[in-house]
C-alpha cells in the first residue's frame, strides 16, 4: 500500500513537472493533430504488462522495466511555422536548467529545417531520465521518459515497432558537441 | 344472543383450510427468491463493469505507452540520421 502510495505521488510531481515546462496551449491551438500521453504511477506499472510481452515485441520489456514516467506531447501543423523556434529555445532552456545535458543537439539555420535534441539525466553511470526535442517544420515532439534507461535496451527497440534502428552509446555520456546544419549553402 | 356469547363465536380457535400452511410457505420462498436474485445479478453486474472498465483503461494505457516508445524511438532515430547528415558533409 506504500509502495502504491509512493508511486502515485512520485508519479505525480513528474507529470506536474512536465506539464510546467511550458505553456502547451499555445501548440495546441495551433495544431492539426495532438498527440498527448501521460503515464505514470500505479497506471504505467500495469501498461508494462501490455507491451513486450509474450505476442509483443523482444526487449520492450527492457526499456519499459525501469520507467517511472512516460510523457509525450506531440503537434502537427498544416503549414510551416505552427510554432515558435523562440518557445522550443526556452523549453531546451528549461529542461538543461532540470539537470538534463544535450548529447545530440542537431540544429538548422534555415527557418524551416530540423531541429533535434536529445538530452540525458545521469545519475552515476546510470541514466536517469531521456528527453526528446524534435522540432520539425510541420511538427514539434517532446518526449520524456523518467526513469532508469538502459541505452542498449532502447536500441532494441529499433525495427520493432515498424521503426529503424537506433545506436546510441552505452555508458556515461559526453556533452554533444553543436552540430550546426549547412542547409542555407544547399538552397 | 348476548355480547359475551357473540364475541366469544367470533374469537373462538378455527382450523386453518387444508393447504394454507403450504401455501404460505410457498409464497414466502417465492418473494424470497425474486428478492435475492436482482441483488446478486446487480453486484455481478456491477463488478463485470469495473473490471472490464479497468481492463479498458489498462489496455489503453498499455497502446499508449506503446505509442510513447514509437514516437520517442523514431524522434531518436531521426536525431541520429541528422547528425549523421551533418558528419558526412
Amino acid at each position: 500500500m506504500k509502495y502504491l502510495l509512493m508511486l502515485t505521488v512520485a508519479g505525480g510531481a513528474m507529470a506536474q513537472e512536465f506539464q510546467n515546462l511550458i505553456d502547451w496551449s499555445k501548440f495546441e491551438s495551433k495544431a492539426d493533430e495532438t498527440v498527448n500521453v501521460n503515464l505514470d504511477g500505479m497506471m504505467l506499472q500495469l501498461a508494462k504488462g501490455f507491451v513486450g510481452g509474450k505476442d509483443g515485441p523482444p526487449g520492450v520489456q527492457g526499456v519499459v522495466q525501469g520507467l517511472r514516467g512516460v510523457f509525450v506531447r506531440s503537434f502537427k501543423f498544416d503549414r510551416v511555422g505552427g510554432y515558435a523556434i523562440e518557445d522550443v529555445n526556452a523549453l531546451r532552456a528549461k529542461v538543461t536548467s532540470m539537470q538534463y545535458q544535450a548529447i545530440v543537439d542537431v540544429r538548422s539555420n534555415k527557418g524551416s529545417g530540423d531541429n533535434t535534441s536529445i538530452y540525458v539525466k545521469t545519475n552515476g553511470e546510470v541514466i536517469d531520465g531521456l528527453v526528446v526535442i524534435a522540432a520539425e517544420p510541420r511538427e514539434l515532439t517532446v518526449v520524456h521518459l523518467a526513469g532508469n534507461i538502459d541505452p542498449s535496451a532502447l536500441q532494441q527497440l529499433g525495427g520493432k515497432f515498424g521503426i529503424p534502428n537506433v545506436h546510441l552509446q552505452s555508458g556515461t555520456p559526453k556533452p554533444a558537441a553543436k552540430k550546426q546544419g549547412k542547409d542555407e549553402e544547399d538552397e | 344472543m348476548d355480547l359475551e356469547q357473540e364475541l366469544r363465536q367470533t374469537l373462538a380457535r378455527k382450523r386453518a383450510p387444508a393447504g394454507f400452511a403450504d401455501r404460505v410457505m410457498e409464497k414466502t420462498r417465492t418473494q424470497a427468491r425474486t428478492r435475492t436474485v436482482p441483488w446478486r445479478w446487480a453486484v455481478a453486474a456491477a463488478v463485470l463493469v469495473c473490471l472490464g472498465g479497468g481492463w479498458w483503461k489498462v489496455d489503453q494505457a498499455g497502446r499508449e505507452l506503446e505509442s510513447a516508445l514509437r514516437i520517442a524511438s523514431s524522434k531518436i532515430d531521426l536525431a541520429e540520421k541528422k547528425a549523421s547528415e551533418v558528419f558526412v558533409r
